[in-house]
Order: C-alpha cells, then structure tokens, then sequence
C-alpha cells in the first residue's frame, strides 16, 4: 500500500506503457512474420499514443494513434499484400556484417546513455506548472498547435504540403504498373537495335564519296 | 500527473525505441520491415520533442508543432518507400534487401 | 601618274584580293550547285581516293582575277619605274609611308612601304616576270585538275612577294618572309600526291624554318641592342617606322658601338641565315633542286626569278650591317663562293633539265651572294635583275618541252627538238647565251659587274685573288653546263618515245617575251649610252662609298676574259655533248671519276643531312624520349596508377548492401555527435 500511496496512477501508467512500447517494439523487430510485425507496431505505436497523452500531448497522441496506428500501419498491410508475406530470416546474418550492425547499436546506446547522463537538463524533475495544465486540460492543445502552425510555422507547413504532394506524385510514379526503367528485357532489345543501326550507319559512311574540293 | 517521472525516463524510453529501430533498420532482410522499423527510430524522436516540450516549457508547444511535422514526413516517407519497395519487388520477385545487390564493385 | 603612286601600297593587295576571290568563289560554287553551268565544271581528280570529284569554278574567272592583278602592279610599277627615272640618280627622293601596327609598351611596330630604287626594281620584275609566267600557266595547267587552286595560290605566292618587296622595315619584312615561304611550299607541294612532291615541300618548308629562325634571332637580337637608339631616332623621324629600311646604316653604326664588333657579327651571321636559306646558298641549299617537283612555272617564277631572289634583295636592304663588321662579310663572300661553285659543279652532272637549271640558279645566286660580299652590291642586284628575265625564260622553256615531251624531264631521252620547237629553242639559246655571258647579252654585263668587282677587291686581302679565279672559273663552268643542257636537249636525234607535240601560242609568247629583256636589258642599262639611264648609278646607295669607278665599253679587259673563258666552255660543250660527237663523255668521266662521282651525288649534303637528322639527331631523340616515356609519363601513370590501386582495394567497401551503408551512416553521425559533444565541452 505504501508503494502505491507513493508512486500516482500517471506514473504507473507511464512504466506500463513504457514497457509495453519497448517490448511490443522489440517483437515487431524479432518476429519473423511480416504481418506480426505490422501488428505488434501498431500496439508499439498506440502505446507511445499514451506515453504523449501522459505528456500533456493530447492532440498528437490521438494524431499517433490514427496516422501512424491506423493509416500507416494499413498502407504497410497493403505493402506487405503486394509483395507476399514469405518470411525471411533476421537473423540470417554472416559474422563480419553481425559484429558491424551489434558495435554500430551497441556504440548508439553507449553514446546516448553517456549523454542523457552527462546533460544536466535530464535531471531536472520540474513538473509543468499546474496552472498551464490544467489551461491546457480545458481547451486542449490542439487549438495552440494550430495557431502556432498557422502563424509562426506557416512556411514549414506550406512546405511539407508540397512534400506531401511531391511524395503522392511519386509514389503513384514508382508504383505504376510498367515502368521502363526497370523493364530489364526491352531496354535489351532497345540496346541490340541501336547497335545494329549504329552498326549500319557505319557502313554507310564507308560507302559515302568523299567530295573534297581541290 | 506524472509527478515522480522525470525528464530522463521519458528520454530513455526513446533511446531504447532508437536503438530498437536502429537494430531492425540494420538487420531487418524484409524491406518492409526496415520500413516499419525506421517509423520506430522516427517515433522515438517524437517522443524526445514531446517530452522536452512537457518538462521544459509547456508554454509554447514548439515541440509538439515539430512532433506534427516529423509525423508528415514519415507518412510520406514511408508511401515513397513503399512504391519503391513495390517496384523492387515487380523487378526482383522479392523484398530481400540481400538481393538488392546490383550496385555492387 | 602620281595618283598610281600614292596607292602604291594597293599593288600586294590586289593579289591577296585576287586569292580570298577565288578561294571564296570556289567555296560558294561548291555549296550553290545552282550556280554551276555545264560549261564551268572542270573535273580535279581527287588524288587521295583517286577518284573524280568536280570542282565548278570557272576556270576563265580565276585566269582573270589573277591576271588582272598583277597587271593592276605592273601599272603601278611602271608608274614608280617613270617616277624614278624622272629624278637625277645623285639625289633620289625616296618615298615612305607607316601606319602604327602594333604597339608594345614604349615599342610600335608599324607596317607601311618604301619606295626607293631597290624596291622600284624589284616590284618591276616581280610584276613584269609574273604576269607573263601567269599567261604561261594557262597553257601549261590548262588540262591539270587543279587549274583554280593553281592561280589561288599564285596570287597570294604574288602578295606576299610584293609586299616584302615593298615593306618599310624589317619586321613587316619578316611577316612576309614567311607567307612567303608558305605559298612556296603550296606551290612545290602542289602536286601533293606525289610523295616526292609532298616531301620536297616539306623539305623547302624545314629548311626555310632554320634560315627564318636566324633571321628573327638576328632581329631580334638587332633591336635588342639598339632598341634606345632607335626611340630616340624616331622622335625626329616620325613618319619612319621601327627598323626601317632607310636608318639601317647608321643604326648599324649604333649596333657597332653598343655590342661590339664580335656581337655585331654575329647578330649579321644570324641575319645572313634567313637569306642563305631562301636563296639556297651552301649550307641550305638542298631544297632548291628538290623543289623542282613543283610545276614549271612554279619552278620559273620562285625558284628563278622572285623568290629566291628575295633573299639577296635582304642582304641588299640590310647590307650596312654587314659592312659594319669585316667577319660577316667574309662570310658572305666565302658562302657565295661556295655556292657559285659547287651549284655549277653538280649541275655538270645533271641529267634532269629541271634539275640541272636549278642548279645553274643555286650558282647565280651565289655569284650575287660574293658580289654583295666583295662590295659590289650594284653589280649583285645588277645580276639579279639580269637573271631574273632569263633564268624564268630558261624555265619556261624547259617547261615548254617538258610539256612537249609529255611530262618527260631527263635529258637523255630529249635531244633534236630544235626543228619541232623552233620559238622554245631560239629562246633557250638565247638564255643560255646570256646566263653565259656571251655576246655583250643581258648576263654579260652582270656578270661582267661582278667580275670587275671581283677584282677590285683582288687588292683587299691576301685569299681575295682566289676568289676572283675561283668566280672565273664558275663563270666557265656556267657556260659548259648550260650549253650542255642545250646540246642535249635540242641538238642530235630525238632519243624519247613519247610523241613531241607542238608549241601553243600562250606558251611561246611569253617566251618571246621574255627573250627581249634577255638580250637588250643588259645593254642598254650598262650606262655605256649617255642616253639610257645607268643601272649602278641607281642603284648604289648614298652610304655605299664607290668602289670602283670604271668605264664601260665594249672590249674590256675583264670582259674579254670572261668571254673567252665563256667560249672555252661553249666549246668544250660542243665538242663533248653536240651533235658532232668528237669528244667522248666517257673518257672524261673516267679520267675525272672522283670528280664525276661527287658531283653526282650532289657533294653528299643530303647524305650528311640525312645522318644528322637520322643517326645523330634520332639517337638524341630516342633518348629524351626514353626518359620521358620512363621518366615523366613514369610519374604521371605513377599517379594513376596509386589512384587506380586504392580504388581497386577501397572499392570493397560498395558492398552493394543497404545496410552496411546504413550502419556507416550512423557510425559517421555518432562520431560526429562525440566530436561536437567533445567541442562543446
């Protein structure tokens, strides 16, 4: 009773769904089924949802969990629809490119850790003002994110418009059905005829009288 | 509220996320699934923006416009991926980033 | 009249329009084909491929731009001719005119021209010679393929030649000097699918490359030592140019004072070289026989009568500066003895009626080379005038029976052409005649000059009576070899297969022509008649102090000697290669054999000059070519080479796998965050 009089529901809540964002994460990476991935990401990222909810971030967790929890993890089904659901090893790696991959991940966590313990700002256990959180339970932070991206981030926010469109169109590109850049056998042909005219025009210019004119 | 977690835990969640995605970006042989894992890295830095954003100043909620943002991005990001890891797939029957080896010595 | 003298400097450019006309003309009748007519197409072989290829311009335009031209100078050179004989030879007013060309710091090269006897002279032969060889070329190119491209090159050949006649100082002398050179290397190489033609080209070219590179080291080396003395010259004289023609005696002077007598014979040495090649005097001489490929009029009209006269008129222009030192004018002397010799010595031999001519050339023009060196600079330029009329007369009519054979050229299968050329023969003796010294004809006087001059100058050193036999005894050679060259081709039964056609009017003419100023000119400007205007008193410049001083007549001393050695030759043709058969040449050619044998392989000059351009030079070369082939091209692939292999290892990193670049690419951006973090703190 004594631990519970102590810790509150927030922070219990936030060690729940710290670890379950870890695991759930760990099995997305483990997992040799593509589709379990999926699934186990769309836990891992519902999960991080509420870790933004616990952070005053009511707006982008629910932004989380429909973007990323629902629309991308179905465009990532459809992928994996497209492309069959055939599992491939992890693990499957020679020891040369293991040992890379485990120093790079192993020297990243090293790194990190040394930084977050060495950066003073990390200890600081200042909780927000009550008076701006409860502000802010009131009216929600989506209307000051909108008034923020539509005043003092504007460009930013007509700038990845245009990336989004940018990236539309090229998917649509990419993805279309005959591409001829990738169509291995035509652009064989293609070279072959060249070859054969060039081969031709050759010839011609051998057979070409030479008119100079003394 | 979350009176007894600090800054840092929040922050170490995010490193582990990293290093999570980091580790299936690097060994994942799926293209989907490297996809799927460089949202993760992605979603940790999101979780860094919104964290500081809470604890450092929650008057200006910068760092939840940026969280916005990087949000946008990874959406088009992984479209883009996707359409390339399909077009890869008509070429080469498989998704086995292994195979994607034409730009060899 | 006057009005022809003040665009006097229009008499190059009339050639040079002449030539971009055709030149032009032929390029748009080659991309109009609407301008063709049927009537305009001559037919040129290509002679690479061999095969036809129409050339569409009209060859009665060509003929006329070219024609026109020249005639255009003639005009201006009579009028110059009228206005020079109008004035008292005593004091000549000499004309100059400069526009500023070039302008380098403090220095201003101009171009402009100068009108004096020297130059009125030679614009007057230059014209008079080319115009008639130019109707002489009709007839003889009629039926070549390259008839346009033949007047072309004529033109701009004239051009350049007019204006080196006509340029005010050296360094525009310079300027032509080369174009020059280079139409004389079009036109020798005009026929330039014959490899001998291609390579005697190139040879004239090479060998003109060497003289041409002493002549601008002398210049050069000439301004450099009087370059203040000239500044302050010309603030007094502004309308002369830098160099010019009329302050080189007393820049000489100048030269002496500021480098020395040693210096200044060597900047006069260097100066020399340009001449010793164009006029093919003894050690540069080699081209001239070999030029011979060119066509004939080609052959009469440079090689005879322009331009290697070009470079005795040089010696003449500059020729303070040889006085100014003793050695250079030794020199001249020794080379125009050598080349007056040796020139006659090998023509003996001949059995090329081109070839042997040029030979003859190559020993006239070293009779005027020891003329200028012996100080008889009018005599030089006396003879040079004289040779000029016959020597391209001779050509042509060695052309004419080259023609007349067929395109035959040796000797010995032409003879007994004298009745089936009658004008070509007439002619020919005419010239040989006077090339001879025979008869008080035209050569007569010159050479008569030269002697005398000779003579004179017999007093001056101790070897200077050598010189004197030595020219006498050239002056017999001259007549044997050239009354042998008669004998053989005109005299006794025709030894050829071809058939001998018979001479074209447009062939003669010019001939005929030309045997006027063959015979009379000598005569009638030898200042024996009060009347008739006195070629020496002309043409000896104010600073040249007289010589001699003599009286000319009929029967002189010299003269009469010249003539009976001149007989002696005539005879000693006659009795060994004329028709009668009395001496035979056998029995000299043993009982001479060295002799015979060293004069038919030409002295072995091309001999030496093949072992020094193949062994001497070749080993050379082979041996900085091997130390840049090891040596620098070693250290370039060295560099390639070290690239090549480093990129050969690094290329393993391209794996061609993502992921590893991937995990680089953290590596990189957490090294990086250490380095900042590190930085930071």
């Amino acid at each position: 009773m004594n631990f519970f009089n102590q810790v509150s529901i927030d922070t219990l809540f936030f060690w729940f769904f710290a670890a379950v964002a870890v695991i759930s994460s760990a099995a997305v990476v483990l997992n040799k089924s593509i589709v379990y991935s999926v699934l186990f990401l769309i836990l891992s990222f519902l999960s991080v949802a509420a870790i933004f909810a616990l952070n005053n971030a009511d707006f982008l967790a629910i932004a989380q969990a429909i973007v990323y929890a629902v629309g991308l993890a179905i465009v990532l089904l459809f992928g994996v629809m497209f492309t069959g659901i055939k599992p491939l090893d992890v693990l499957t790696r020679t020891k040369r490119e293991s040992f890379v991959f485990v120093s790079v991940i192993l020297f990243s966590v090293t790194l990190l850790t040394y930084m977050l313990l060495h950066t003073p700002l990390s200890f600081v256990l200042v909780t927000p003002s009550s008076q701006v959180v409860s502000s802010l339970a009131q009216q929600g932070t989506a209307m000051l994110i909108g008034k923020l991206i539509f005043s003092q981030y504007i460009l930013a926010f007509e700038l990845a418009s245009v990336l989004l469109l940018i990236a539309m169109v090229g998917a649509i590109v990419l993805s279309k059905k005959r591409l001829d850049v990738f169509d291995s056998e035509a652009s064989f042909h293609q070279s072959t005829r060249n070859d054969v005219m060039f081969q031709h025009s050759q010839d011609i210019n051998k057979e070409l009288p030479v008119e100079v004119c003394n | 509220m979350m009176t007894d977690v600090a800054l840092i835990q929040n922050l170490m969640l995010a490193t582990l996320l990293f290093s999570v995605g980091l580790a299936g970006v690097l060994f994942s042989r799926n293209a989907i699934k490297l996809l799927i894992s460089s949202e993760l890295m992605l979603t940790s830095v999101n979780i860094n923006f919104v964290a500081f954003n809470n604890y450092l100043n929650l008057d200006v909620l910068a760092g939840q416009v940026f969280s916005v943002f990087i949000l946008t991005i990874s959406a088009a990001e992984a479209a883009i991926g996707l359409a390339i890891v399909v077009a890869l797939f008509r070429l080469y029957r498989t998704v086995d980033v292994e195979k994607f080896r034409l730009l060899k010595w | 009249m006057n009005w022809l003298l003040s665009f006097i400097w229009l008499v190059p450019i009339y050639p040079l329009i002449s030539f971009l006309g055709i030149v032009l003309g032929r390029a748009v009748f080659s991309y109009f084909p609407s301008l063709r007519s049927s009537a305009s197409v001559t037919t040129e072989m290509n002679e690479v491929s061999e095969k036809a290829v129409s050339c569409y311009f009209p060859k009665s335009w060509s003929l006329f731009f070219t024609l026109s031209a020249t005639l255009l100078g003639l005009f201006h050179a009579l009028a110059s001719l009228f206005w020079l004989l109008a004035q008292s030879p005593t004091e000549i007013t000499v004309i100059e005119k400069n526009i500023p060309w070039l302008q380098v710091a403090d220095i201003t090269f101009s171009f402009g021209y100068l009108l004096d006897p020297m130059s009125v002279m030679m614009l007057f032969v230059v014209t008079f010679v080319s115009l008639l060889i130019q109707i002489y070329t009709h007839g003889y190119m009629h039926d070549d393929a390259g008839y346009a491209k033949f007047y072309s090159f004529l033109s701009l050949f004239n051009f350049s030649m007019l204006g080196l006649v006509l340029s005010s100082n050296l360094f525009q002398t310079y300027i032509f000097w080369e174009l020059v050179g280079v139409s004389s290397y079009l036109l020798i190489g005009f026929w330039f699918f014959k490899p001998s033609a291609a390579a005697a080209a190139l040879k004239a070219f090479l060998m003109n490359r060497i003289g041409d590179f002493g002549l601008l080291l002398g210049l050069l080396s000439f301004l450099f030592f009087t370059l203040s003395w000239w500044q302050s010259y010309l603030l007094d004289h502004s309308n002369q140019a830098l160099l010019s023609f009329q302050a080189i005696s007393q820049s000489s002077v100048a030269l002496l004072e500021s480098a020395g007598p040693e210096l200044t014979a060597l900047v006069a040495i260097l100066v020399l070289m340009g001449p010793v090649a164009k006029s093919a005097q003894v050690p540069l001489h080699t081209w001239l026989p070999d030029a011979m490929e060119g066509p004939t009029p080609i052959s009469a009209l440079i090689h005879a009568a322009t331009m290697v006269a070009a470079g005795i008129y040089l010696v003449g222009r500059v020729y303070p500066l040889f006085q100014a030192s003793e050695v250079a004018l030794i020199v001249v002397t020794c080379i125009g003895v050598l080349t007056a010799l040796i020139g006659a010595f090998i023509a003996i031999t001949q059995t090329d009626i081109k070839k042997a001519l040029a030979y003859s050339t190559m020993s006239q023009l070293g009779f005027m080379m020891t003329a200028m060196g012996v100080g008889a600079f009018s005599a030089a330029l006396f003879h040079l005038f004289t040779h000029a009329f016959f020597k391209a007369m001779l050509f042509l009519c060695s052309g004419s029976v080259i023609h007349a054979c067929d395109g035959e050229q040796d000797m010995r299968k032409m003879g007994g052409l004298f009745t089936k050329l009658p004008v070509t023969a007439w002619t020919y003796l005419i010239g040989t005649v006077a090339i001879s010294g025979l008869f008080w004809t035209s050569g007569f006087w010159s050479k008569d000059e030269i002697l005398l001059g000779l003579e004179t100058y017999a007093s001056r050193y101790d070897f200077a009576p050598v010189v004197f036999y030595l020219m006498t005894f050239a002056a017999g050679l001259t007549a044997f070899y050239m009354f042998r060259t008669f004998f053989m081709t005109f005299m006794g039964q025709y030894r050829g297969d071809a058939h001998v056609h018979s001479e074209t009017p447009v062939m003669s003419w010019p001939l005929a022509i030309l045997a006027v100023p063959s015979l009379f000119v000598g005569v009638a400007l030898s200042g024996l008649s009060e009347e008739l205007p006195s070629f020496a008193s002309y043409l000896t410049p104010v600073w040249m102090e007289q010589h001699h001083q003599h009286t000319v007549s009929l029967f002189s001393d010299i003269g009469n000697r010249s003539q009976i050695i001149g007989l002696t030759g005539l005879l000693l043709a006659a009795l060994i290669y004329g028709p009668w058969n009395l001496l035979s040449a056998e029995l000299f050619r043993k009982l001479l054999a060295p002799f015979h044998k060293l004069s038919l392989k030409k002295f072995y000059f091309d001999e030496l000059y093949s072992f020094i351009a193949a062994k001497v030079y070749w080993s050379v070369a082979t041996a900085t070519a091997l130390f840049d082939r090891k040596g620098i091209d070693g250290l370039v692939s060295f560099t390639g080479q070290s690239v090549m292999f480093t990129g050969s290892v690094a290329r393993y990193l391209q794996t061609g796998q993502i992921q590893l670049y991937i995990a680089v690419l953290f590596f990189a951006l957490f090294v990086s965050t250490l380095f900042f973090l590190y930085k930071l703190q």
